[in-house]
């Protein structure tokens, strides 16, 4: 058997991850793009979505409960090495198409939060150091990564709740359904990168060990992070109303409504920096994961120096779609948007296939 | 082979070190150093029109040293452009200077900017990234940049004395109904498309109206005038913002006076040691106004009416009045006399349904009946959100409650 660094991800760090580190980037962008397409619905596709993904992740977790093999063991003992390392060096591709758009919303979200006017490029370099460093280290550091996650979670996120729920008018939520299903439709899909999480649990697999009960206990942490999102969801539309689709990084400004801010500073900022660096962490599991991903399937043991350059080329490419942003959010969106749904939801698909027994025996059995 | 672990983790430490040192520098913003030579700090604006033209005139912190230490001077800059923003590329041009909008507090509208449709210029601050959409709004009805040329003893610089009559505390006293620019936005593009800004007025600080735009309605405003001053003896101006502007479609269609103001704040805010100003029986009495609880509600009947419903009740007392009281009357401050109760109620019945014709009239839904036909009524919505207004009948239900 693989050895898979000492059975590395306990369950307290995989539910905090799904608690308290998947919802952070959703609280970005997202929520004026569901504005935009749904309006007052906006609620409506996102739970959607993580209903879809919750399904996804019961699938996932069902799976570890049967097997303790990484998925590269699943998908070689089934289909044989070279299917498992193709399957490998795409997932570690589209960890690669996955960060882009991200990274690209963070540098312009920081600089627009944290900057008074335009700095140079450059300024967002130290986040591929950081990177370059997480990538080079195995999952159970992001591991770790996820108990220092929660409690800064929880600051930052009631912090700033507690600080924009007295501005926020729920009745701009009303009627429910209001917008047609075209809206809807359009919104869920054209969101699709920012819900595709289950793609980033597929490494995941044989690094992290079942025990009796961790079913309920992953789903409802998934489900505190899924209204956690919604919360913010109803919040930010509960304050912005008609306006809400001008608001690409609103969780940056929800809270500077709040009356006694004038008076004290802003120090939302501080909760804001919180969440900043919290997303930080996220956008490095990406990257770590795809460098895991293409060093498992060219068999490469030292890490550091596919970590450099796959951290490089994102820094260039980084740099180059800066100038190209919104065609490069078009082309994502629009037209390679069914590369999430087919490794959110084809991926994990696929790997409950290997629990089906081999032609072979089934026969047998038949016979 | 000690020496080899040893190097390579003293290697991962600097590592580490520079990169903690370098997100310092990108989460700081580069520890927030601004050449103040090159900067101008817009603290407001103003916006006039002439013809396709928009004026604008820059209100601009500058940092000047004095005896006292270091103090800070306005400077106005007027710059033109075929937009907003063109104007603000401008104000570089003139000065040097780079204009910042991240304290920009304050947008004043000229008259002649909000007889058209305002979002001409002020989607220009709603695309801004940098600035902040809490920003006051507030209408001027002559030429804007005057207000932030006046000069006033209430502070050095105009722009925070404008601020402080459309401060929080002034929502709450009902003098004011202080909106901000994310406000007035979301309201512009509701379904109402409707809104309403305060309306600035210009006196000198002896109580004369020194504001030419001032004259149309000095309701309340202008009482205490000294007759033989002239204007010439204390050019020092004081503001006010007890005047409401309403908006249709971004222009300007109506506007509400102080009592009016009073009406809309008392239906649609939470109101806090408010005063309001009644009379019985010859007398004159002020309440003061502790709280009040709102409800507005619209419905349709089985005849397919639309029927708003205005609930106030406010709880208040007496604070003063004009006539000497008894020793009884004055240890009885908290209770209202049932007359007395019954003539505040009917004043302010009779203003809300005054501000409700003012705003048929114009068009302008102050009272976002549209958004409740949106929200609670959805299947009407299309055949009633044109002509809502004048299908609606109003009923106002206004209750005073003692204190005691």
């Amino acid at each position: 058997m693989e050895i898979t660094e000492g059975r590395s991800v306990s369950t307290r760090q995989l539910c905090f991850f799904l608690a308290f580190l998947l919802p952070v980037p959703k609280l970005l962008e997202a929520p004026a793009l569901l504005a935009y397409y749904a309006k007052d619905d906006l609620l409506l596709p996102a739970l959607a979505h993580f209903t879809l993904q919750a399904g996804m992740l019961a699938g996932i977790v069902y799976l570890s409960s049967k097997t303790d093999k990484t998925l590269f063991q699943l998908l070689a003992d089934k289909w044989g090495l070279w299917a498992a390392k193709t399957a490998y060096f795409l997932l570690s591709a589209y960890y690669i198409f996955f960060s882009l758009l991200p990274l690209l919303g963070i540098e312009r979200f920081v600089y627009t939060a944290f900057f008074d006017s335009a700095p140079s490029l450059s300024a967002f370099a130290p986040f591929f150091f950081l990177a370059a460093y997480a990538a080079t280290k195995s999952l159970k550091c992001f591991a770790r990564i996820c108990d220092l996650a929660a409690p800064l979670f929880l600051v930052a996120f009631f912090g700033l709740m507690l600080l924009a729920v007295g501005e926020a008018d729920f009745t701009a939520l009303m009627p429910l359904f209001s917008s047609s299903p075209r809206s809807l439709s359009l919104g869920a899909l054209r969101s699709f990168p920012h819900f595709s999480d289950t793609a980033l649990l597929l490494p995941f697999l044989g690094y992290y060990r079942y025990k009796r009960g961790d079913g309920k206990k992953i789903l409802l942490s998934y489900g505190a992070g899924s209204c956690f999102v919604l919360f913010f969801l109803a919040v930010f539309y509960g304050i912005f109303g008609a306006v809400s689709q001008l608001q690409p990084y609103a969780f940056s400004k929800i809270a500077g409504y709040f009356g006694g801010l004038a008076v004290i500073g802003r120090i939302d900022l501080l909760l804001v920096y919180l969440t900043t660096i919290l997303l930080l962490f996220y956008y490095c599991l990406p990257l770590t994961l795809s460098v895991h991903c293409f060093c498992k399937a060219a068999n490469i043991r030292n890490r550091i120096p596919a970590s450099a350059v796959i951290c490089l080329s994102l820094l260039l490419l980084t740099v180059f779609f800066n100038r190209l942003y919104s065609g490069l959010y078009s082309f994502v969106t629009v037209f390679a948007v069914w590369v999430f749904p087919l490794f959110a939801y084809g991926a994990p698909l696929t790997c409950l296939l290997t629990l089906l027994p081999a032609r072979e025996r089934r026969k047998k059995r038949r016979a | 082979m000690l020496k080899n672990s040893l190097r390579r983790k003293n290697a991962t430490r600097y590592y580490l070190i520079l990169i903690a040192f370098l997100f310092c520098f990108f989460f700081s913003n580069d520890f927030g150093l601004i050449d103040i030579q090159k900067t101008a700090i817009v603290i407001a604006a103003a916006i006039d029109r002439d013809g396709e033209d928009f004026v604008l005139t820059s209100q601009i912190a500058v940092p000047q040293a004095s005896k006292q230490g270091e103090q800070v001077q306005p400077v106005q800059i007027e710059s033109r452009g075929k937009t907003v923003a063109e104007a603000f590329s401008k104000v570089n041009a003139k000065t040097g200077w780079y204009p910042k909008l991240v304290f920009c507090n304050l947008i004043v509208l000229g008259k002649t900017a909000v007889e058209r449709d305002v979002f001409e210029g002020l989607d220009f601050f709603l695309r801004d990234e940098y600035m902040a959409d809490n920003c006051s709004l507030a209408v001027y009805e002559g030429e804007a940049k005057e207000i932030l040329s006046s000069k006033t003893p209430i502070e050095e610089i105009p722009a925070l004395a404008v601020q402080k009559v459309l401060s929080e505390h002034a929502a709450r006293v009902g003098t004011a109904l202080p909106v901000t620019l994310r406000t007035f936005s979301a309201s512009h593009y509701s379904s109402a498309k409707s809104g309403f800004i305060p309306i600035l007025k210009k006196e000198q600080a002896s109580g004369e109206s020194s504001s030419s735009a001032g004259q149309g309605n000095g309701n309340g405003q202008s009482q205490n005038q000294s007759g033989g001053q002239s204007q010439g003896e204390s050019k020092e101006t004081i503001f006010s913002a007890s005047e409401t502007a309403l908006f249709k479609e971004g222009v300007m269609v109506g506007k509400l006076n102080d009592e009016q103001t009073f009406a809309l704040a008392a239906i649609k805010r939470d109101l806090r040691l408010a005063g309001f100003f009644t009379g019985e029986a010859g007398n004159n009495y002020t309440l003061l106004v502790k709280k009040n609880e709102n409800k507005i509600r619209l419905t349709i009947d089985k005849n397919a009416q639309p029927k708003l419903f205005v609930q106030t009740t406010v709880t208040a007392g007496i604070q003063d009045n004009s006539t000497p009281s008894t020793v009884t009357e004055l240890a009885e401050e908290g209770s209202l006399p049932p007359a007395l109760k019954k003539a505040a109620e009917k004043k302010l019945k009779r203003t809300v349904e005054e501000v409700f014709q003012i705003a048929k009239d114009c068009g302008a839904d102050v009272f976002g009946a549209t958004e409740m036909l949106r929200k609670y009524q959805s299947k009407y919505f299309s055949a009633y959100h044109d002509n809502l207004l004048s299908r609606v009948q109003l009923f106002v239900k206004i209750q005073f409650r003692a204190l005691r």
